[in-house]
């Protein structure tokens, strides 16, 4: 790439061409300063991937009111109120002094082609900037903001651990979950075996991730376990300053021999449904329980699933061991959540190769 | 403890901490010195002739390939004792105090071309996303040659400073304006970056 | 043999008789010591520090009232005296004991011309004579030429002068001081008379025929004519300049009549006048700048300080103090990293104790601490916030003072271009009207001015001729005296170059030429040996240089005296600077001088001249030769007594040599 086009590709860049489209009025870039800065504040209490309506942050260059102030809210001190917010359009103005308005259910359309207006806008996962009509597309991620990324952030770290931990089962703790050294059958028996391992290797994974600012384990040390629930749920990650939290409970599919060799458990895709029932139980709780907080519920399926094995099974041939290796979970619709509730992820299956003959 | 510490590093290492937490929910010890030199080199974009055109403290290569300046370190220490910083695992946190002594600073006049700077570069990786912005100033041409030739070498500031003056100028930005040679700079690492990754 | 042309009559020494003179005592008591001397060579030996030099001094003295001063310079006739006479003094106050001083004298019998002098002179005053009686012997009867019964020390010491110069015919008493101290003697201090010019042009004016005051007059007169010929040249000179003047003046008028001169004249007035104006402005605003310049600094160094400030303040903020820090168990806890309360060590322990402390809670119980010192911290706040405004004032000061000076520093640049533009305007002008004179006649008009100039030249001319009139006028007679002087060399050499000739063949062995020439006013000496001159003293070695010298002396002492008037050299022989080989030449030459020549010798010796002596003695004989031993004129010290001894073999081969025999 020569200079030129070096220098093409820089200018495509989103806040260039901001302050290109504002004729270089260095107005242009205070008000994408400040937008960026706000978006980071107000997605401390707004998710905008839960959300169904869309989304607008908008500055004026001049700080004029776009919209009628009279209509607007003053959410400057309490943008706590965007926490139970879910449908609606929602507008968001923005001056210099870093104090907020908020409209609803306004005719979007009115302000649109505002002058010397600069407009940040989230619908469908999707967000851009409009620059003096001209709309600029800045997603960067398949969900949520790029402003605020935590949940997204957590996502590629549980698939980061799928691939690289669980695939191959090259944790040492998670292969202590293990009964057999092929990986045929879990081991069962004790309370919290394997599901210990389990859990152990996934919180050693996030806490290891020295990027990872998600704080693992509890949020309040003085609450053990939330309040109702049979069990706490398996993992909670938090993070302070975004005030978020996500539940994770993990689940595994397979069979599993207790001490002498005896099957003890098999669990099936029934077992991810109830996951996904359990989990939504977390999900309303938590809801009582932090009701201030963003929360995100994810359920992790290990899916140590073989085909055709039996207590006596030692070893096993390719085409058993990896029979399940692509077959999605079979989730019943009533549980089907992820469709319903933003807050719900859907099910990540990971699924662990056992050694087969003839590796 | 170096109870000698120039003004200057103190408020760098507390106004960049109040930034990466606030953006980021914390930060690592080498995110500040990361950003403490970014923001040196967009700080000899405001220098003129009245002011010390002068960072004050210098920047090597550590062995992970992050800039590293022992006075910027010691600052962290410092804040750590004075309880503006927290430790929280991997990370470090502001307290309410931090934030108290940050807001009695921040608007002298002493700081405000440094304050500047520092606000542009973290408001880059805002708007570049953070993972980017590391990727970028990490993997810069000039500071990879120079690893290759010296083990821990002293970064020219002023070179490196000449490279963005000279993509701003192209680029064309408004006067006084610090975020869009920032970003264009970042971008051009980036592009130039991936180049190298294809030869 | 000697020629007729002798001009003077030197005197004969009869008699020395020294009395009271500490220096010549035996066993405490001063003796007096009488010295019959006869014609031809009086020797005097003895062993080093008996007193012969000083023997010779106080006949010098008794004969001049000096004794000359231990250094080699030599001075003109006129300057002796003076240069001399402090000296004297100190020499005799020495030598004498303060009992005798006054009582001390010396009394010489000398003959002159046929006219006997006895003086005596004290050593106490120099121009004083105790006795003075001129007289003649017939039929052996003392018959005085003069009284001098009534007349004071002084008057006697004045009448000597007065009349042994006459006797002599050396016309200036300090004519024979000269003759007599440097000519005629030769001592210990090796005075070269003629390897020094002054000297060898003093001794041979006197000598060749013509009057000291002769050599005086050319001198003069040649230094006048030089005088007049550069003020004639001088005064050419202005002459010429003014003539110059007058021609571009006239040249001016000539042109001014032709050109437009009015308008010429306006315009460079005009140019002129926009130089100095230009020149003005520059210099302000030059001032001006350097003021800006100034300032800055000023602002700079305030700004400084200000800053030294900022940073002191923001040090003691950031530094908060607890109450506990210090409390001796937090302080025992930091000294030995071991927690007070429990004992646990690591370095951690006072992280987290200082951590508390600086959130004012207590380490043990988190207590929130009094927050006293919160109103400190405030205060600090408040003083940083002020210097920081300060600072921020200032810095805008200088920012505009910047900007000022470099306006500033444009208009100077601007200034200073239409300066010098408008020198090289006026330059320009000038060149290419450069025939006409612009500045030269200020307000005059030039017909006075050339009238002016012409006054002047004509003074200046006339200076001029009358110089070298005056120069023309003083050149016959100079001319007519370097006549003179060019004769007698011509003289000199028929005569005087033999006598040397001889005199020097016989201690070198070799034939010499001289000859004179005049370098400058000077007469200088020149050597030829087998062909090669030797005009440089340094070319002969020192002995050979002094020898020749006396071998000079004694031909002029030849050469000028009148028969029967023979001249005395006194000479006190160098201690042991000759090759042997050398030693029995020398003495040839001295026999050779007296012998041959009549002349008189008085010398000094000691045991290494033994060889001379005895050469000398060979050739004189008892009657040409008087060796006298000084053995009884002083106590002998051990080692002089030693020497003595050795010399008796000498003197045992000197008297046999005396008595004609030949010595073993």
């Amino acid at each position: 790439m020569n200079e030129n086009e070096l220098l093409t590709n820089i200018c495509e860049f989103y806040p260039i061409k901001i302050t290109r489209a504002f004729d270089n009025d260095k107005k242009a870039i205070t008000a994408l300063e400040i937008i960026g800065k706000e978006l980071i504040e107000l997605f401390n209490f707004f998710e905008p991937a839960h959300f169904k309506g869309k989304f607008f942050v908008i500055k004026n260059l001049d700080d004029n009111f776009i919209l009628p102030e009279k209509d607007g809210q003053l959410i400057t001190l309490n943008k706590d109120i965007l926490l139970n917010k879910n449908n609606d359009d929602i507008i968001i103005q923005v001056f210099n002094d870093r104090n907020l308005f908020l409209w609803e259910g306004i005719d979007v359309s009115d302000f649109l082609t505002a002058e010397k207006t600069l407009i940040y806008k989230f619908e469908n996962d999707k967000e851009f900037f409009i620059a003096n009509k001209e709309e600029i597309n800045i997603t960067e991620h398949s969900y949520g903001s790029r402003f605020s990324n935590e949940f997204w952030e957590l996502d590629s770290i549980l698939n980061k651990y799928k691939n690289s931990k669980i695939r191959k089962s090259s944790c040492p703790i998670f292969n202590k979950a293990w009964f057999d050294k092929n990986r045929i059958f879990f081991k069962g028996g004790g309370k919290g075996i394997p599901e210990d391992f389990m859990q152990q290797s996934l919180k050693n994974f996030l806490d290891d991730l020295e990027i990872f600012k998600g704080e693992i384990g509890q949020f309040e040390p003085a609450r053990e376990h939330i309040l109702g629930a049979s069990k706490p749920v398996d993992i909670i990650v938090t993070w302070g300053k975004s005030n978020r939290i996500a539940l994770i409970e993990i689940k595994w599919l397979g069979k599993s021999k207790n001490k002498t060799g005896k099957i003890k458990s098999t669990h099936t895709n029934s077992r991810a449904n109830e996951g996904c029932s359990q989990l939504k139980d977390y999900f309303e709780l938590a809801k009582t329980d932090y009701p201030n907080k963003i929360i995100k519920c994810y359920l992790v399926v290990i899916d140590g699933r073989r085909w055709q094995t039996n207590e006596t099974t030692q070893t096993i041939s390719l085409c058993n061991g990896m029979h399940y290796s692509n077959k999605d979970l079979e989730i019943n619709a009533d549980k089907k959540y992820w469709e319903t509730y933003p807050n719900m992820e859907k099910p990540t299956r990971m699924f662990v190769e056992p050694i087969c003959e003839n590796n | 403890m170096n109870k000698q510490l120039e003004p200057e590093v103190q408020f760098d290492c507390i106004s960049i901490g109040i930034k990466l937490y606030d953006y980021f929910d914390g930060f690592k010890r080498e995110e500040i010195q990361l950003f403490s030199y970014f923001s040196s080199i967009l700080f000899f974009y405001t220098r003129n002739p009245i002011n010390d055109g002068d960072w004050k403290y210098k920047f090597i290569i550590d062995d992970k390939g992050f800039p590293f300046s022992q006075e910027l370190n010691l600052a962290i220490d410092q804040h750590l004792v004075n309880g503006h910083f927290e430790e929280k695992g991997h990370f470090f946190t502001v307290t309410a105090r931090g934030m108290k002594v940050f807001n009695d600073i921040k608007d002298f006049n002493y700081f405000s071309n440094r304050e500047k700077a520092i606000n542009a570069a973290c408001t880059t990786s805002i708007l570049v996303s953070y993972e980017k912005t590391e990727r970028a100033l990490l993997n810069d041409k000039e500071i990879k040659r120079k690893v290759k030739i010296e083990k821990n070498p002293l970064i020219e500031q002023e070179f490196i400073y000449q490279k963005v003056l000279e993509i701003s100028k192209k680029i064309g930005a408004p006067l006084d304006d610090l975020i869009i040679p920032a970003v264009s700079w970042i971008n051009y690492l980036l592009l130039t970056e991936a180049e190298n990754e294809n030869e | 043999m000697n020629s007729n042309t002798g001009k003077y009559n030197f005197l004969k020494i009869e008699k020395i008789i020294i009395r009271n003179f500490s220096l010549f005592s035996k066993n405490n008591s001063v003796i007096e010591i009488q010295e019959e001397i006869n014609n031809g060579v009086y020797c005097l030996a003895g062993a080093n520090g008996l007193g012969k030099t000083t023997f010779l001094n106080i006949i010098n003295y008794g004969l001049t009232g000096l004794v000359l001063k231990p250094n080699k310079e030599v001075f003109s006739p006129a300057e002796i005296i003076d240069s001399n006479k402090a000296y004297t003094k100190r020499y005799f106050n020495g030598r004498i004991k303060a009992k005798d001083y006054d009582i001390a004298e010396i009394e010489i019998h000398l003959t002159v011309n046929n006219g006997s002098f006895r003086i005596i002179r004290g050593f106490s005053n120099r121009e004083e004579l105790r006795l003075f009686e001129l007289y003649t012997i017939e039929d052996e009867k003392k018959i005085s030429i003069i009284d001098t019964s009534k007349n004071s020390p002084i008057e006697l010491n004045n009448k000597y002068e007065k009349m042994i110069t006459n006797e002599i015919g050396i016309g200036k008493f300090e004519y024979f001081i000269f003759f007599q101290l440097y000519v005629f003697t030769f001592d210990e201090n090796r005075r070269m008379l003629f390897w020094d010019d002054r000297a060898s042009t003093s001794a041979l004016s006197i000598a060749f025929n013509y009057d000291l005051s002769d050599t005086d007059k050319i001198i003069g007169l040649k230094r006048k004519m030089e005088k007049l010929e550069s003020d004639g040249r001088n005064a050419r000179w202005q002459a010429t300049i003014i003539k110059n003047k007058i021609q571009d003046l006239i040249k001016t008028q000539k042109k001014r009549k032709e050109n437009n001169w009015e308008d010429l004249k306006k315009q460079y007035d005009n140019l002129f006048s926009k130089v100095e104006e230009t020149e003005e402005t520059f210099k302000n605003i030059e001032i001006e700048y350097n003021t800006l310049l100034k300032r800055q600094n000023i602002i700079n160094s305030e700004i400084l300080q200000q800053k030294i400030k900022y940073k002191r303040l923001f040090s003691q903020y950031s530094e908060p103090r607890s109450k506990l820090l210090n409390n001796p168990y937090v302080t025992l806890s930091k000294n030995e990293n071991k927690c007070f309360l429990c004992s646990s060590s690591g370095h951690y322990i006072i992280e987290n104790i200082e951590r508390k402390l600086h959130l004012d809670k207590c380490p043990v119980c988190d207590t929130v601490l009094n927050e006293g010192d919160d109103k400190e911290q405030d205060q600090l706040l408040k003083q940083i916030r002020e210097v920081d405004k300060k600072i921020s004032k200032k810095n805008s000061e200088l920012e505009e003072l910047i900007f000022e000076t470099e306006t500033k520093k444009a208009e100077l640049e601007r200034a200073e271009y239409n300066y010098y533009a408008s020198q090289e305007a006026l330059s320009e002008f000038k060149k290419e009207n450069s025939n006409i004179i612009f500045d030269k006649t200020g307000d005059k008009p030039i017909d006075d001015l050339i009238e002016e100039y012409q006054k002047q030249f004509n003074r200046f001319d006339k200076d001029s001729k009358q110089f070298y009139k005056q120069r023309d006028k003083i050149r016959p007679e100079y001319e007519n005296l370097l006549q003179k002087v060019n004769l007698a060399y011509k003289e000199s050499e028929e005569y005087f170059v033999p006598l040397f000739k001889k005199f020097a063949k016989s201690f070198i062995g070799i034939d010499l030429n001289i000859s004179f020439k005049m370098k400058g006013k000077d007469i200088m000496l020149y050597f030829e040996m087998k062909g090669i001159a030797r005009t440089e003293s340094h070319q002969l070695s020192e002995s050979q240089r002094f020898f020749l010298d006396i071998a000079l002396r004694m031909a002029l002492a030849v050469y000028l005296s009148n028969s029967n008037n023979e001249a005395t050299m006194l000479i006190d022989t160098p201690e042991g600077s000759l090759d042997i080989a050398y030693e029995s030449r020398v003495g040839n030459m001295f026999a050779d001088f007296v012998v041959d020549y009549n002349q008189n010798m008085m010398m000094t010796a000691n045991i290494n001249a033994s060889q001379l002596l005895i050469s000398l003695a060979e050739k004189c004989g008892e009657d040409k030769m008087q060796f006298r031993r000084m053995l009884d004129w002083t106590d002998l010290t051990e080692i002089q007594k030693e020497g003595e001894y050795l010399f008796e073999k000498v003197f045992n081969n000197i008297e046999n040599a005396l008595k004609g025999n030949k010595h073993e």
